[in-house]
């Protein structure tokens, strides 16, 4: 299942200034994004293999068309719990450094043109000691985090356990 | 790529080969063969190398060749007999060919040896006072063989009389100069007569190298008859065709004759009897046999083969480039060069010889990763044809028989054109133990066996670094000084073997030395400092062995150029590790040690037993599988420790229940076990819930896309989709045994 996504335009920049292109996407009630760039495709959820003794945010890995990849759960990546996939969460398939990884999210929202220079720092988060926020972009109702990528599937779930331990507290 | 360049590369892998060829003559020599084939491959090796060399401008390998070629022939020719000769030289020589092709394909200035150059000028030399090999013949075009001896034979012809022109020496050949006047010579005529097979030049054998083993002072006049030559339409450039009258005035018998020529042609290709026409041999002195049209017409055909590239006309003094010439003889001067492997388009030449082909390695691939799509679709097919009505489903169930039998058969026949023996591998060991035993100042032998292994195109290519790191440890760390082994009481020479053997579904390697061994204590002290192991953790012996896999140690004292620098073994594991290989070690004080590699025979498909343990389903190689068997009949006992074991043909095996080493999910209910084989050979009980059939499997990596999973060496796509993970008995071990324990901290453990 490919999902198609409408464009919007950052309404309150020029775009073609040094723009960035972000697809955005929901966990819970919050809001990524990460470079268009970077995103091969978008699927459906589909069954995964476990990997033994992975880390809590490995899903598993998948076949997709005869190539295999692994699955991470940003939710246990962030430390706010388990998805329990269905048919409606989706699968975004990313291309980070030299692999190609699927990223399980609740959905998909949109692709937007944010001018670099909109794009803040992030806040130097005590909680994210992994530094999987890059920066923050503001839009009309949502702040949404830049995610870094490479830093979620290194080291996402090294102790996302006690992240998540952390959260259910 | 422009077609020049492709032929550059061509050659370049052809010289490849005849380097390894080569070396393995010379080796052989070395090791007291007294062959004179040997001595016939090696020159012929140097030669078709320096031919090509020529072709392409390579000067300075041309230089080099054509010395070594030159002190080669004294053995051939029997001047230097072969027990005496220097063949450790030659083997440094041809490693030097080596650096210098290798010079030479990356564009980069070559290192000159003229301290190899004067070693070779000598050989021979000792013997009897000959003038040194004619100068190197770097400023000399050189064609390869074949068709430049067909410009050769050309030259002789138009030369009219017959016989090899003197003027003709091009320098391409140390062959001997024109005929020297008989008369008042003792020695009697006898006539030889030359009747090559068609495929002479494709045994790269020509027509001057034979009747240059002939005593030039003895040659009275060569005839060369081109009667036999069919008309141009049909004429393959690459079919030999002429045949030769030589009459000789010598002093030599029939037999001393036949020795000389015997070397490069077969016993029914010439003949040699008394001469009984004396006249004749004016005749032809005065006038060609040859009928000028004839020649016109091999010139014709040689202007066709292509005009000589530009590039390579470095005898721009020439009179003028062939292509320009109007008149076809003159573009028969000896001076006429074309690019080596002319095209063969005759169908007929093709069916006399095995023929092989070229490809590139990235197609078979193409075609492996299709026949592996194949493989998994039909897999799929049998899945859905489960659920047909029965009526339809016997007949379909009988063409989908059919189609895996014929995808297992094409599917064969793809990993065969892939496989090669590790003779590819094992061939540059012996290079680099000679090198290294002169770096180290150590006395070493090498024993290869089971170089003909056979192993998947994919594994070979991965083999050469790991194995180039073990021997390089094993002479730097493992083999002591030949001084120290003789206090030892050891020969002073050590020994390392390379042995590859297949054994359950793998390729094997060990590589033996009967050096020092591991040094525990101070491979352990150094662990301690560097934090590896904690100061109050006991290790057995062998586990400290294995430490010599840890990043970041080194027990040699001095860090060499050789190794030393506590990469090495860290590295080779884990590239070993990458493949879904295997890495150990096991040493004896004083004695020895010795590193086993073992690897998947091939990176692309196995033979697998689908299992299943509570969800997840998992595939075990089937060449580690010996039998299964119900749980319920099986008698278990429960070790102190709480390791379960059981009999199994009169021998305590240990059990492990599958899905708490995986940790799978759901439920288990264990009702089947399967009794696998180790890399070491022993026997382990793995206790599964359902054996769910028996299939190929096409191996897809797990690293590619994430990293080492523990306990599978890969993974694979079933029938519906699905990814299933494909065991790795040895390494599921490792996991069982690190328990609870995090697969980071058992990594730090083992490295």
């Amino acid at each position: 299942m490919t999902l198609q996504i409408g464009e919007k335009h950052f309404s309150s920049a020029q775009p073609e200034a040094a723009a960035r292109r972000i697809v955005t996407f929901k966990v819970g009630d919050r809001t990524f994004g990460i470079d268009v760039g970077m995103v091969r495709e978008i699927k459906g959820w589909q069954a995964t293999t476990p990997l033994p003794h992975a880390a809590p945010h490995v899903r598993g890995v998948l076949n997709l068309r005869g190539v295999i990849l692994a699955v991470y759960d940003l939710r246990t990546a962030i430390g706010i719990g388990v998805t329990e996939a269905t048919a409606t969460h989706v699968i975004v398939v990313v291309d980070v450094e030299d692999k190609t990884a699927g990223l399980l999210v609740d959905s998909v929202s949109d692709i937007v043109d944010v001018p670099v220079s909109a794009v803040r720092p992030a806040p130097d988060l005590e909680r994210d000691e992994h530094g999987l926020i890059e920066g923050l972009v503001l839009l009309d109702t949502d702040i949404v985090a830049l995610l870094d990528l490479a830093a979620v599937i290194r080291d996402g779930g090294v102790d996302a356990q006690t992240r998540a331990a952390r959260a259910a507290a | 790529m422009d077609p020049l360049a492709e032929l550059k590369q061509t050659f370049f892998q052809e010289c490849d080969e005849l380097l390894g060829a080569l070396e393995q003559k010379l080796q052989a020599l070395d090791e007291g063969s007294n062959d004179p084939e040997d001595v016939n491959a090696a020159f012929r090796a140097i030669h078709s190398i320096k031919g090509g060399a020529g072709a392409f401008g390579c000067t300075e390998l041309v230089a080099f060749s054509h010395v070594f070629e030159a002190s080669l022939d004294h053995l051939r020719s029997g001047r230097v007999a072969i027990e005496d000769a220097p063949f450790t030289l030659f083997l440094r020589c041809s490693d030097a060919v080596a650096d210098l092709v290798a010079a030479a394909r990356n564009d980069e200035p070559a290192v000159e040896r003229p301290d190899l150059l004067a070693a070779l000028e000598q050989v021979g030399q000792d013997l009897q006072a000959e003038p040194p090999a004619p100068a190197p013949a770097a400023a000399n075009p050189d064609a390869p063989p074949g068709v430049a001896a067909l410009g050769n034979l050309l030259a002789m012809v138009e030369a009219g009389s017959g016989a090899a022109p003197a003027s003709a020496d091009d320098g391409w050949d140390d062959e001997p100069a024109g005929p020297v006047a008989t008369e008042a010579r003792p020695g009697r005529a006898l006539r030889l007569r030359i009747a090559p097979e068609a495929d002479l030049f494709r045994r790269v054998i020509e027509p001057r190298v034979v009747l240059g083993s002939l005593p030039a002072e003895d040659i009275v006049a060569i005839r060369c008859d081109l009667s036999q030559v069919p008309p141009l339409e049909s004429l393959d450039v690459t079919d030999c065709w002429m045949r030769f009258d030589v009459d000789l005035h010598t002093e030599l018998s029939v037999e001393e004759l036949h020795g000389r020529i015997d070397f490069s042609l077969g016993g029914e290709e010439f003949e040699i009897a008394p001469a009984e026409d004396g006249p004749d041999l004016a005749e032809t002195a005065a006038e060609p046999e040859v009928p000028n049209s004839v020649a016109a017409d091999l010139s014709a055909i040689l202007a066709k083969l292509g005009p000589a590239p530009e590039a390579l006309d470095e005898a721009a003094s020439q009179p003028a480039p062939v292509a320009a010439v109007p008149e076809p003889v003159a573009a028969a001067s000896p001076v006429l060069r074309t690019p080596p492997r002319a095209p063969v388009n005759d169908q007929s030449a093709r069916q006399r010889q095995p023929v092989s082909v070229r490809v590139d390695l990235e197609r078979i691939d193409k075609l492996m990763n299709l026949v592996g799509e194949i493989v998994i679709t039909q897999s799929m097919l049998v899945e859905c044809v489960r659920s047909l009505p029965y009526d339809v489903y016997a007949k379909t169930a009988e063409g989908i028989l059919t189609l895996s039998r014929q995808t297992r058969e094409l599917q064969d026949h793809v990993m065969a054109v892939r496989a090669q023996p590790v003779k590819a591998v094992f061939q540059r060991m012996p290079r680099l133990v000679r090198e290294l035993a002169q770096t180290l100042g150590k006395e070493v032998r090498l024993v290869l066996e089971g170089e003909n292994t056979e192993v998947d195109k994919t594994i070979i290519e991965e083999l050469a670094d790991p194995l180039t790191h073990m021997i390089r440890n094993s002479m730097d760390h493992g083999l002591e000084t030949p001084d120290e082994r003789a206090e030892a009481g050891k020969p002073r020479e050590g020994t390392i073997r390379l042995i590859a053997e297949h054994r359950a579904g793998r390729i094997v390697i060990a590589v033996t030395d009967d050096g020092r061994g591991i040094n525990r204590e101070k491979l352990l002290a150094k662990a301690r400092s560097r934090g590896l192991v904690d100061d109050d953790t006991r290790l057995a012996p062998e586990e400290i062995d294995q430490l010599i896999f840890a990043a970041g140690l080194s027990t040699a004292e001095q860090v060499s150029d050789v190794s030393g620098r506590g990469v090495g073994m860290d590295v080779v594991r884990r590239n070993v590790e990458s493949l879904g290989g295997r890495i150990s070690v096991d040493s004896e004080p004083g004695r020895g040690c010795k590193f086993t590699l073992a690897l998947p025979l091939t990176l692309a498909v196995l033979e697998g037993m689908v299992i299943r343990c509570g969800n997840d389903r998992y595939v075990i190689p089937i060449a580690s599988v010996i039998e299964t068997q119900h749980l319920a009949s099986t008698p278990i006992e429960r070790l102190p420790f709480g390791q379960e074991v059981l009999r199994w043909r009169g021998e305590v095996t240990p059990l492990y229940r599958l899905g708490d080493v995986m940790g799978s999910m759901g439920t288990t209910d264990e009702n089947i076990v399967i009794i696998a084989e180790t890399e070491r050979g022993n026997n382990v009980g793995i206790a599964v819930d359902e054996i769910v059939g028996q299939q190929q499997v096409v191996v897809k990596s797990l690293e590619a896309n994430y990293g080492t999973v523990n306990g599978a060496s890969a993974a694979t796509i079933l029938g519906d989709g699905l990814v299933a993970l494909i065991l790795d008995i040895d390494s599921m071990l490792r996991l069982a045994a690190s328990g609870d324990r995090v697969p980071q901290s058992d990594l730090k453990m083992a490295g």
